[in-house]
């Protein structure tokens, strides 16, 4: 809060400062074009020859243009100095914002798991409720483990993505197989909404990847498009293709879309989409930067486009094709 | 019979709480989006809300804000992950207990 309160006073003093340094550079050209009028004057009554009063004009201009050029470069050096603060604060109040929601999802995202564990745990205990019902609660304690576990794994693994540990454990693969494998297992998902996922897979692709890693990628983006769906069901457009020297997995959905903003930010760490109190899907923000991350530690690209919100989404994630067997 | 609307997103957790509830002798109506409140207490004689704050559709302090405005005055509580000083006050404020 301090360190906030700062900034801004030092942009507003930055400002000041600018408005008398344009101020008082004005005001010496002014008083300059008055001198130089007063000695000619003064000049021409003592009876100076035209010469010198031309003289003393070229002294002026002189005086003006020198004066006038300091002026502009500590102008220049102030809105400069205003900008970079202004900067410093707007990326200061992103930070903090992603922060917070991270925060907030974190929470929710920890807690409510633990809550219904806790929960079904009392309940296991609890006699006024028969055996059999009891016993029912007991796959979704085992869910909420798992997405404990999830939760738990991505907060330590963006960790590692921060210090720079990552080293991913290459080998060569079939990037096909594994793509092919993500989808059927996402189509085997129990979706809110029907899902629809039309595919077009080029056979035998290979890559030097970790496959462990370069599976959670892939499936993080497609999780992403399952979350994020139009309310009515998921459709998804997938094609795997060979170009030059590169494999490259397109994601096409007709899910929400992203706000320009949302395209550039989504792979950032924390970023999620919308607000988190009024938040319809799970997730701590952590997925699709874990994904770009490990895109860029195999030497690759990810990107995200959209025509704006509503009109769906496009992923795109290339990697350098491995060498043939 | 007491009957309580039970406004949670999370489906292991409202499952868990409709059972035990129901086991104390409650009757329960399970809704799961905030904006789904205001319609379900009209259709029926509820004694208690529990009430989520993190919910799709409405947030549940925008949710109780709009209960009060409407001059419901059953009471509210809120199952809440959240237990910051600050999150009690604005829950308090809101209208919940």
């Amino acid at each position: 809060m301090t360190g906030k309160i700062s900034a801004k006073s030092a942009l507003v003093l930055f400002l000041i400062l600018a408005f008398i340094v344009l101020a008082q550079t004005v005001w010496w050209i002014i008083y300059i074009a008055r001198l130089t009028d007063e000695k000619v004057a003064q000049a021409q009554e003592l009876g100076a020859s035209v010469e010198f009063v031309e003289e003393l004009h070229q002294q002026e201009i002189s005086s003006q243009i020198m004066v006038g050029s300091e002026g502009v470069f500590f102008l220049v050096l102030v809105i400069l100095g205003s900008w970079l603060i202004y900067r410093a604060l707007v990326n200061t109040e992103k930070v903090k914002f992603k922060e917070q929601n991270f925060l907030l999802a974190v929470t929710h995202e920890l807690k409510t798991p633990l809550a219904s564990i806790r929960l079904g745990l009392d309940t296991l205990s609890s006699e006024k409720i028969p055996v059999t019902k009891r016993l029912e609660l007991l796959p979704d304690m085992r869910e909420d483990t798992i997405r404990l576990e999830r939760i738990v794994d991505d907060v330590l693994q963006a960790a590692r993505f921060d210090q720079k540990s990552f080293r991913p454990d290459k080998q060569r693969l079939d990037f096909s197989a594994l793509v092919n494998e993500v989808i059927t297992f996402c189509e085997s998902i129990n979706t809110e909404v029907p899902q629809t996922i039309e595919k077009n897979i080029s056979s035998d692709l290979m890559v030097n990847g970790d496959e462990s890693w370069l599976r959670r990628a892939v499936m993080a983006v497609l999780e992403n498009s399952q979350k994020y769906h139009d309310g009515e069901s998921i459709r998804m457009k997938i094609r795997l293709t060979a170009e030059r020297n590169l494999v490259k997995l397109e994601l096409v959905d007709r899910g929400i879309g992203l706000t320009p903003t949302d395209s550039q930010t989504i792979f950032d760490r924390f970023y999620r989409v919308g607000d988190e109190n009024t938040r319809r899907q799970p997730g701590s923000g952590l997925g699709l930067y874990l994904a770009h991350e490990v895109v860029k530690a195999h030497g690759g690209k990810i990107a995200a486009a959209s025509d704006g919100p509503g009109q769906g989404s496009r992923f795109t994630i290339t990697l350098p094709l491995g060498s043939q067997a | 019979m007491k009957t309580i609307m039970l406004v949670e997103d999370d489906r292991h957790l409202a499952k868990g709480l409709t059972m035990n509830l129901e086991a104390e002798g409650y009757t329960v109506v399970g809704v799961t989006d905030g904006l789904e409140v205001l319609g379900t207490l009209e259709q029926g004689n509820f004694d208690l809300i529990l009430l989520d704050i993190m919910l799709p559709g409405m947030d549940g302090i925008t949710v109780c804000k709009k209960l009060r405005q409407a001059g419901h005055r059953l009471p509210v509580l809120f199952l809440t992950a959240r237990d910051r000083t600050e999150e009690k006050i604005e829950g308090l404020v809101a209208g919940g207990g």
